[in-house]
């Protein structure tokens, strides 16, 4: 069929629907790398993907539906293309993500103990690819768990790494389940889907779901709106703010975050005074991490360096590109939007501290914060409903597959120098500072 | 009149002196951080419960184990319902009150005081019925045993924000007790206990412009049931010692949970419901206790309890929750003296009591504990008694220098006093 489309009758949709299940396993994904998507037949044409040697399958209803391949989906994406992904349509559903562990206040949620279950058991069901470490310990005494998912995950390897954070904030109990999510749907699919295996045998995808597991707990037992970790303070307030206490750029002003212990974007006494996010430093240092995402919400943004200063960063045009690849993927599941752009100028406010300006400005990497939906308060803020766990996930999970795959198949980066910088752009006073100062990982 | 010579009538008062003395020396070292910070389920003003106390045995230290003043002694030692007159009747009515300064959103982290809050629950506390007949006695008692209540939030900005928080609750204890005296100088006590009770939790934070709420509302209705058991010696005619248990058991809740957004303009409404039965495990509890009666007037006696914390653990919403408890000894003694005359033409009888009890308690962070000083009177005229009892209580370890109080009001009818 390629290269050629054409109308069919109602009658006969069913038998070649059957077509495409035989040929297209289950799922986004699970498939060897190829999925059904569909593209409205106005712009199939005006885009001239005719020409672009597509698998096409049929049209229907004005849109045009066909078999691609995971580059010719990455290429769809960067080039704006609008298209929907209709493999779940057409395949027998996905079984849902088992959720064991889940449960009790926090309903589908996971707290800190049903997430160590639940990496547990994935460990157990999986454990040629799997492995979980603890890699740290919270203020009152929480592990930290980061899952590798990788092949011989006893071993360093030093292999391209990519890592996944969630729940930094203790109320965004959204940004827990997409990496856990991730983390279960690269082991469940390694067997079946090239891609996905490829991604595990050529490099280290390390999750660390829950940043902040006192303040988690807090958040399900006393106060669901808590942000910060659970930290006394000198003052009798409690928290700091673990996205505003990384090294890089800390506390770079008052505005960006807060030496007021009392405030909700408190950074602590020194970088990296909290031992959780210490534990998300010494997890990098010793990695060759290549990107790096750390999920928060809400908002519906995809939101890259710089955080601290409203200027754009040296690798502005490339992150750019890939937030928007992403954000199309993301779009194409569901028709969810998710915005893009630098995280200053994307939120509308700056922030000094956190975790990508870190670990874009030590090791030059490709770092994203995605804000998870909903992309308003009156959609439900830092509320998700549970049902909706399982399509946020979804939609983020082509685009987290896609920085992944570019980041373990991609050479390494060129770090960032500080004369780089300096040739691109004029560093703010405060930057200046750093120089001379050994920037790695470990800072 | 029976003169005693200076030395005897000044002993009570010096017996009194040095036990207040030594509970003060026994006081442990200061210790820390937060008291009682996730621990909702935490009873007002101390976590050492053990049996309920009326206002005679308020007023004398809350001595329970070591002599019985009324029929709520069947639910700490049963043993002594035979030293009760033939029939005995009891009601009281009770005012607690206790400050917190740590407690669910107050003082950790989302809401800050700078003072202790107070809060006061007003109840009937006990209800007690004791029939004593030959070698036997039985009992029926009812009491409040523990409240949950904490000191109300209600705050507001302008018509942009508000904040409420709720928490109340009590618990209930049903106590059938039967004892029997074994030979000349011992009795021997047994009683089934069943409790019931609830606790109720709401947080409710409104920005009414935007037409958002979210609350959290979260219910517990509790059941268990245990045994408590008791014996006494009497050593003398004068001096008699008791030791009594209470054993662990399982205190179940059928636990609902409603976590809801909503978001009136868009139509947004998030729920997240739960059901759960919730488990405490409750900690077996032993105590000793002597009295001494020095004369016809005046009677010592004193407690000391152990509380098996270490033992306690919760699993709350299907998650076991920490709960860093350590074992811990409560003492308490007690003093009263029966001034006898006249009211009316009628002779009349005015017990006085003074008291003072240590209370440690058991979380293993904060090594916090209450002293308190109890004190108490009386009128007793043929059947008929009415008592009233109290206790104020400061609390040294949290830093915080917590209150706790109660005053009682018992009301009495023995018929065929001994």
């Amino acid at each position: 069929m390629t290269g050629k489309h054409f109308a069919v009758p109602a009658c006969v949709l069913a038998t070649v629907l059957s077509l495409c299940i035989s040929l297209v396993p289950a799922g986004p994904g699970a498939d060897g790398g190829t999925d059904i998507v569909s593209v409205s037949a106005r712009e199939f044409r005006l885009r001239g993907l005719a020409a672009k040697g597509l698998d096409l399958l049929f049209e229907r209803r004005g849109r045009v539906y066909m078999v691609v391949s995971r580059e010719e989906i990455a290429s769809l994406a960067a080039g704006r293309v609008a298209f929907t992904f209709e493999t779940a349509r057409f395949s027998p559903p996905m079984p849902a993500p088992a959720a064991p562990a889940a449960g009790g206040l926090n309903g589908a949620y996971h707290s800190s103990l049903e997430l160590e279950t639940e990496l547990r058991l994935l460990e157990a069901a999986y454990p040629q690819i799997a492995g979980v470490r603890e890699i740290g310990r919270s203020l009152e005494g929480r592990p930290i768990y980061g899952l590798k998912v990788s092949d011989n995950p006893a071993l360093d390897e030093n292999e391209p790494a990519v890592l996944f954070t969630g729940c930094h904030h203790a109320r965004e109990w959204i940004s827990v389940e997409v990496p856990l999510l991730l983390g279960r749907h690269l082991l469940e699919s390694y067997a079946s889907d090239p891609a996905v295996r490829s991604l595990i045998n050529g490099g280290e995808i390390w999750i660390v779901p829950l940043v902040n597991p006192d303040g988690l707990e807090y958040s399900i037992h006393v106060y669901r709106y808590w942000r910060k970790n659970r930290r006394a303070n000198s003052d009798g307030s409690f928290g700091v703010d673990l996205n505003r206490n990384y090294g890089y750029m800390w506390g770079y002003d008052n505005v960006g975050s807060s030496p007021t212990p009392s405030s909700d974007i408190y950074r602590g006494t020194t970088p990296f005074s909290e031992p959780e996010t210490d534990a998300v430093r010494r997890l990098f240092a010793g990695r060759d991490f290549r990107a790096v995402v750390s999920f928060h919400s809400y908002s519906q943004v995809i939101l890259y360096p710089w955080a601290y200063i409203a200027q754009p960063s040296p690798m502005d045009a490339e992150l750019s590109d890939l937030a928007r690849t992403m954000s199309g993927l993301m779009a194409a599941v569901r028709g969810t939007v998710y915005a893009y752009g630098p995280s200053a100028s994307g939120i509308g406010y700056t922030s000094n501290g956190d975790t990508t300006d870190w670990t874009f400005g030590v090791a030059g990497i490709p770092s994203f914060t995605i804000e998870l939906p909903p992309a308003d308060v009156d959609e439900g803020g830092f509320f998700n409903d549970e049902a909706e766990i399982d399509g946020i996930f979804r939609e983020n999970l082509q685009a987290m597959l896609f920085l992944a795959g570019r980041a373990i198949g991609a050479a390494p980066p060129a770090r960032l120098s500080l004369r780089d910088q300096d040739k691109r752009r004029k560093l703010p006073a405060r930057f200046k500072l750093f120089r001379g100062t050994p920037l790695s990982p470990g800072d | 009149m029976e003169r005693r010579s200076a030395p005897t009538r000044l002993f009570p008062a010096g017996l009194a002196v040095g036990l207040f003395l030594c509970l003060a020396a026994a006081a442990p070292a200061e210790a820390q951080l937060v008291l009682g910070q996730y621990e909702d389920e935490a009873p007002l003003g101390s976590w050492n419960v053990f049996g309920a106390v009326g206002a005679r045995a308020l007023g004398s230290g809350g001595i329970r184990i070591a002599r019985a003043w009324d029929g709520s002694v069947s639910m700490t030692n049963p043993a002594l319902l035979l030293s009760l007159p033939r029939v005995s009747a009891g009601l009281t009515a009770s005012y607690s009150a206790a400050s917190l300064f740590r407690y669910s959103l107050v003082n950790t982290g989302v809401l800050s005081s700078m003072s202790n809050l107070f809060v006061g629950v007003l109840a009937f506390e006990t209800g007690t019925f004791a029939h004593r007949f030959g070698e036997w006695a039985v009992a029926f008692t009812t009491g409040l045993i523990e409240t949950y209540s904490r000191p109300p939030i209600s705050l507001s900005y302008s018509s942009a924000y508000a904040l409420t928080m709720r928490q109340t609750g009590s618990l209930r204890a049903y106590n059938l007790a039967a004892a029997r005296r074994l030979g000349r100088r011992f009795s021997l006590g047994l009683g089934f206990n069943v409790v019931d009770g609830r606790l109720d939790r709401t947080v409710t934070e409104e920005w009414p412009e935007d037409g958002i709420t979210i609350t959290d509302d979260r219910s517990e209705r509790f059941r268990g049931a245990f045994v408590n058991a008791g014996l006494r010696a009497d050593l003398s005619p004068r001096v008699g010692v008791s030791l009594a248990v209470r054993t662990p058991y399982l205190r179940t809740s059928a636990g609902q949970s409603l976590l809801q957004y909503e978001a009136r303009d868009s139509g947004t409404d998030i729920r997240i419901e739960a059901e759960a039965r919730n488990e405490y495990k409750q900690p077996w509890v032993a105590g000793a206790g002597v009295d001494w009666r020095l004369s016809k007037a005046w009677s010592v006696a004193a407690d000391l309890v152990y509380f098996g914390w270490s033992r306690y653990s919760v699993v709350y919403f299907e998650e076991p929750v920490a709960r860093r408890f350590r074992d811990v000894v409560t003492a308490a003694a007690g003093i009263e003296c029966g001034i006898k005359g006249r009211l009316g033409g009628r002779p009349v009888r005015f017990p006085v009591r003074v008291g003072v009890t240590y209370d440690p308690q058991p979380m293993d962070d904060v090594h916090s504990r209450y002293l308190a000083f109890t004190f108490g009177a009386g009128l007793r005229s043929g059947p008929f008694a009415v008592d009233i009892g109290g206790s104020i209580g400061r609390e040294a370890g949290s830093g915080n220098s917590l209150r706790a109080g109660r005053i009682a009001l018992s009301l009495g009818y023995a018929l065929d006093a001994r």
